[in-house]
């Protein structure tokens, strides 16, 4: 009797703290021990400085992109500001990894993402600081590099345009929920069952509120994606010469 | 307007050197991290707290708003840290079982759930410091001053200026929109940012198109060269926060003989 009323409280407690409105997973500030923390900025470092060297070869060439980028930037930021309501009646905050990969390619994406987190942290107290390091990877690193990679496979594999979209950016969603578990779990193994048990205890509770939100994101961007292919054709041309070579969008919507 | 924005520009820190408070903030907040002592963490909040309030003249109930948003992340992660899944009886306070499972708090896990509670709050309370007295602009600067990449630097100079470019067009739209039931509805809300995104999008455009039109026809090279406000050091303050930082140093010493 005792437990069942035990167990009754934690389901209602999980279910009253599953907060309104789910941002993307970012781990806030001082959770990870600073061990990890240090760890995880080291990983992202090289990627990041790769990023920064291949997009200032770019912008040295074309200081259009610059601005570009920058515009790109501010909004990714303002995007994550906003709230769509996700499939389970709570409401999401969109990322824009999925589809900032699409549209300019991972490494000028992992520098972007890297600039909007530290935003994020500064103005909206979201994410950190001492974690930068770890949600960079997450996100802007494993998010974006999966993402770009799916949509790649999908579009090679031949599947459509729309569907392609979708599975990168969900699937991109996805991965950096299943990273900052794994790294959540890392820094605090289980008792019994170490990293592995704790990160199935992490990946459960946050599955809540990230599946869902892989999923809006995943629709929304593509819905979004169909909109600039049909509305924005020439700005997504201009956009070509972050990939050269490539061109953006399917014939499928045009 | 973000929350966040509303304070910094006008609290009353602003015109000592940027410097001097980032490193201090950053400098606390290692501290906190680093020692595992929920009395030390405490002391970090309070002074955080107290600098704030009385020094930045910032609200006490600001800073208490401002803390309770990474609040919904800090329970459930905690909890799960807390809560230790097995099938054997570990060393449990207190546990329920389910399918075989026993689910519980126990000693140790309840410790390090505790610490990463106060060690997170303390950090928090320090990032707080630094964005509620520091304006982006600022720690740009100091960003600079650590020498980070120019084209890093550059690039946040036009994220930021562009975020206020785009953040009122954006919530104008989205508040037309629900006045409209635009958001009502999943299906419905995901058209209506496909609306405001593409209008934003194309609006995004042709504002970095004219920018490149108004820097290049005034000899744009590919640098955007900002000149810097001089800031100067001041020495009660340095003393000041390097006391404090001292203090809880020795506070943390002191406690864990």
């Amino acid at each position: 009797m005792f437990n069942k009323k035990l167990y009754s409280i934690w389901a209602l407690l999980i279910l009253f703290l599953v907060p309104e409105s789910a941002f993307a997973m970012h781990i806030m500030e001082g959770f990870l021990p600073y061990k990890w923390a240090a760890f995880w900025a080291l990983i992202s470092l090289p990627v990041v400085v790769y990023g920064v060297v291949s997009i200032s070869k770019k912008m040295k060439e074309n200081p259009e992109l610059k601005l570009l980028l920058g515009v790109a930037g501010a909004f990714a930021f303002v995007l994550s500001a906003l709230k769509i309501p996700s499939v389970t009646g709570s409401s999401s905050h969109p990322t824009g990894v999925g589809l900032g990969a699409i549209l300019f390619g991972p490494a000028a994406m992992s520098v972007l993402g890297m600039i909007v987190l530290l935003f994020q942290a500064i103005l909206l107290a979201h994410g950190g600081i001492t974690t930068l390091g770890a949600n960079v990877f997450s996100m802007a690193i494993v998010g974006t590099f999966v993402a770009y990679g799916t949509y790649k496979f999908a579009k090679k594999a031949g599947i459509s345009n729309g569907i392609a979209v979708f599975l990168a950016a969900a699937f991109g969603n996805l991965m950096t929920y299943v990273t900052t578990s794994f790294q959540l779990a890392l820094a605090f193994p289980a008792e019994v069952g170490g990293v592995m048990a704790s990160a199935v205890k992490f990946l459960t509770i946050f599955a809540v509120t990230q599946i869902p939100l892989a999923i809006s994101e995943g629709l929304l961007t593509v819905v979004i994606f169909n909109f600039l292919s049909k509305y924005s054709s020439q700005e997504l041309i201009t956009l070509n010469i972050f990939k050269k070579g490539e061109v953006l969008g399917d014939d499928n919507h045009a | 307007m973000l929350y966040i924005e509303q304070f910094v520009y006008s609290n009353k820190l602003r015109h000592t050197h940027p410097l001097e408070r980032v490193i201090f903030a950053l400098v606390t907040m290692i501290m906190a991290l680093i020692i595992k002592d929920w009395q030390v963490h405490l002391l970090i909040i309070f002074s955080m707290v107290i600098l704030l309030v009385y020094k930045a003249k910032i609200k006490a109930s600001v800073i208490l708003k401002l803390m309770l948003i990474p609040l919904g992340f800090l329970i459930i992660g905690v909890l799960t840290i807390a809560f230790q899944i097995s099938s054997a009886d570990l060393n449990y306070l207190f546990y329920f079982n389910i399918f075989n499972l026993n689910i519980g708090i126990t000693v140790s896990s309840l410790q390090t759930a505790f610490n990463t509670l106060t060690v997170s709050l303390s950090a928090v309370s320090c990032l707080y410091f630094m964005t509620l007295t520091t304006p982006m602009v600022e720690i740009i600067y100091v960003l600079q001053k650590l020498k980070v990449p120019d084209s890093i630097i550059e690039l946040m100079t036009l994220i930021y200026r562009f975020i206020f470019v785009f953040i009122n067009t954006a919530f104008n739209i989205y508040y037309a929109q629900q006045a409209r039931y635009g958001h009502s509805t999943f299906k419905k809300s995901l058209n209506s940012f496909a609306i405001l995104f593409g209008n934003l999008w194309g609006k995004a455009f042709f504002k970095s198109k004219n920018l490149l039109q108004s820097l290049e026809s005034r000899g744009f090279e590919g640098n955007i060269k900002v000149l810097n406000p001089e800031y100067s050091f001041s020495k009660n303050n340095i003393i000041s926060f390097v006391l404090l930082d001292l203090l809880i140093f020795f506070t943390a010493l002191f406690l864990s003989r």
